[in-house]
């Protein structure tokens, strides 16, 4: 518990660092659902971005990202793009996209076809937690068009095939990456059952209160590697950004 | 007459207003410690806006009529039980109950045997504190640079019979052969035990085109100080296969002993724990239907050195977020 709090005190001391005036660097905390490991990601793109003073933090899991965007209020931040919806301080401006496409679909995976076509509802579900807990029944209900009785819900990707296997769960929601991720990683066959709507990727979020022309041109010029990195090959700007 | 009429359609107006501000109350019953304190902290914080959540701490100087007096007092919708001890006296309180609907609901962690001590309960459900081998296989197959085809493990039938099918049939799936060793073969004393186990460990570990890994499932009978001294470490000496378990001190450096471990990941077990007393207390889910669970989310540890020493290939691009031991 203690080394839990000391954990969480340094990030929080090293973002209320980068804030205060005096320093240049913009702190970027970043999160979406990722089979990547965040400290491959964070290494990957952290010295990149440090030249245009931007100073990002990949978090592996959504419950230390949102304390840390809580508690130390950044101006820009990388979150799936129903963050937006619970956190209207901020607006989506770049979407993160893959070969031009900036909207994916989620698969619906299951361990037998059986599921096919039936009534999801009544099925236990399992998700990565990408939002705050009160709202994960709100984004399954989008995602799935039907409100779901029972969701089991994780904190990383790799955990979602193991839910199938242990019958914790009868279906797994998992974004297309990931999908390949989790079966590099288990051997275990898991049949489509059907895909989701689609919705917007991951997305470069600023605050509301923030003139974001100060940081556009850099995001705008952010090298293949960084994107490459973070799993993308490019960014585009929301319809309506500046709005 | 007017005055009834206004009382009365206030209570009809704001009587299903009053039941639903109800609020459930949950007790943590829990032994002292610092991991018991990082679990019961994450639950309470994750439910402390819904729920009336109220702690009992058990030391050495409590017994069960103290503790029954206390839940008799509090009587809470569910219980949280932490370890052993306050899952034994939970039990025991609701056998005493003569009315089976006052029975307290539960939800059990950190306690050993889980799937076996809740068996048909219906009123308590779990998650198991032992992380299921496949994890364990699944994990250290994706970090290593060598076929993980065949797995071995020495077990007690008597006891770990339907855990051992499970989990063969877990890893069929995975393609891997999981190979088990009924160490009672020869009888199920603690001598006939040991005798089965000097004769048979050393050659197991030693011919590596039999299996690829030995899976050391932690049961008292066959990995005890006796036994480890006269038979484990000798054999860890001369193995040429990789030992893989769940418990971190049997992969610590100076052991030379396990290459491998995967543990419970705390705070994500208090998630999962959170997610069945909503389910019970939110939805009226019943515990049986969420049973005992397995841990979904693992630590995991590699002792590089003992891998060097086995002359074990590891996939170095894929241990971002392994706990490395050198």
């Amino acid at each position: 518990m203690i080394r839990m709090k000391t954990a969480r005190f340094l990030t929080l001391l090293i973002f209320a660092t980068y804030s205060v005036a005096g320093f240049s660097s913009e702190a970027m905390p970043i999160y979406y659902a990722s089979i990547l490991p965040a400290k491959n990601r964070q290494q990957g793109i952290g010295g990149d971005l440090k030249k245009l003073n931007i100073d990002p933090t990949v978090f592996a899991k959504y419950s230390d990202f949102i304390e840390i965007v809580k508690t130390s209020k950044p101006n820009i931040l990388i979150a799936p793009s129903f963050f937006g919806k619970y956190y209207p301080e901020y607006r989506p401006y770049f979407r993160l996209s893959i070969d031009g496409k900036s909207k994916i679909r989620y698969k619906l995976m299951a361990l037998n076809h059986g599921l096919k076509g039936k009534d999801l509802s009544t099925e236990k579900i399992g998700i990565v937690q990408e939002v705050d807990r009160n709202h994960v029944n709100e984004v399954v209900s989008q995602l799935l068009g039907v409100k779901v009785k029972l969701i089991r819900t994780v904190t990383k990707p790799e955990d979602l095939l193991p839910l199938l296997v242990f019958k914790s769960a009868d279906i797994i929601i998992v974004s297309p990456d990931n999908l390949k991720g989790l079966k590099e990683k288990f051997s275990t066959e898991v049949k489509l059952i059907q895909e989701t709507e689609e919705i917007d990727s991951p997305t470069i979020f600023f605050r509301k209160d923030f003139d974001p022309k100060q940081l556009e041109e850099k995001i705008k010029g952010l090298s293949p590697s960084v994107l490459n990195t973070l799993g993308f090959t490019a960014v585009e700007k929301c319809e309506g950004a500046e709005k | 007459m007017r005055t009834t009429s206004i009382s009365l359609l206030a209570l009809v107006v704001c009587l299903p207003h009053l039941v639903h501000a109800k609020t459930d109350k949950i007790c943590i019953l829990r032994n002292e410690g610092k991991d018991f304190d990082e679990v019961a902290g994450i639950i309470s914080s994750e439910l402390v806006e819904k729920y009336e959540i109220s702690e009992i701490k058990i030391s050495q100087k409590s017994t069960y009529n103290g503790i029954k007096s206390k839940l008799t007092e509090s009587s809470p919708d569910l219980l949280v039980l932490m370890d052993n001890k306050p899952l034994e006296y939970a039990l025991k309180f609701n056998s005493e109950l003569t009315d089976p609907r006052k029975k307290i609901r539960g939800v059990a962690l950190m306690s050993l045997n889980l799937k076996k001590r809740l068996k048909g309960n219906a009123e308590i459900s779990g998650i198991a504190y032992e992380p299921s081998p496949y994890l364990l296989v699944t994990q250290f197959r994706y970090i290593v640079g060598v076929p993980i085809k065949k797995v071995a493990a020495f077990y007690r039938n008597s006891l770990f019979h339907d855990a051992i099918e499970e989990v063969k049939d877990q890893l069929k799936g995975e393609g891997v052969l999981l190979e088990p060793v009924n160490v009672e073969e020869i009888g199920t004393s603690r001598t006939a035990i040991s005798e089965f186990m000097k004769k048979r460990v050393g050659p197991l570990t030693n011919d590596s085109g039999k299996s690829d890994a030995l899976w050391i499932l932690l049961d008292s009978m066959i990995i005890n100080q006796d036994l480890f001294n006269s038979v484990w470490i000798p054999a860890a000496r001369s193995a040429s296969i990789p030992f893989i378990t769940s418990a971190e001190n049997l992969v610590a450096p100076e052991m030379h002993f396990g290459t491998f471990a995967i543990t419970p990941n705390l705070p994500d077990m208090a998630n999962q724990a959170v997610q069945q007393i909503e389910g019970i207390l939110h939805d009226n889910i019943p515990p049986s239907s969420f049973g005992v669970e397995e841990v979904v989310s693992v630590n995991k540890i590699l002792n590089r050195q003992r891998a060097k020493e086995i002359n074990l290939k590891l996939r170095e691009d894929r241990l971002g977020e392994i706990k490395i031991l050198e």
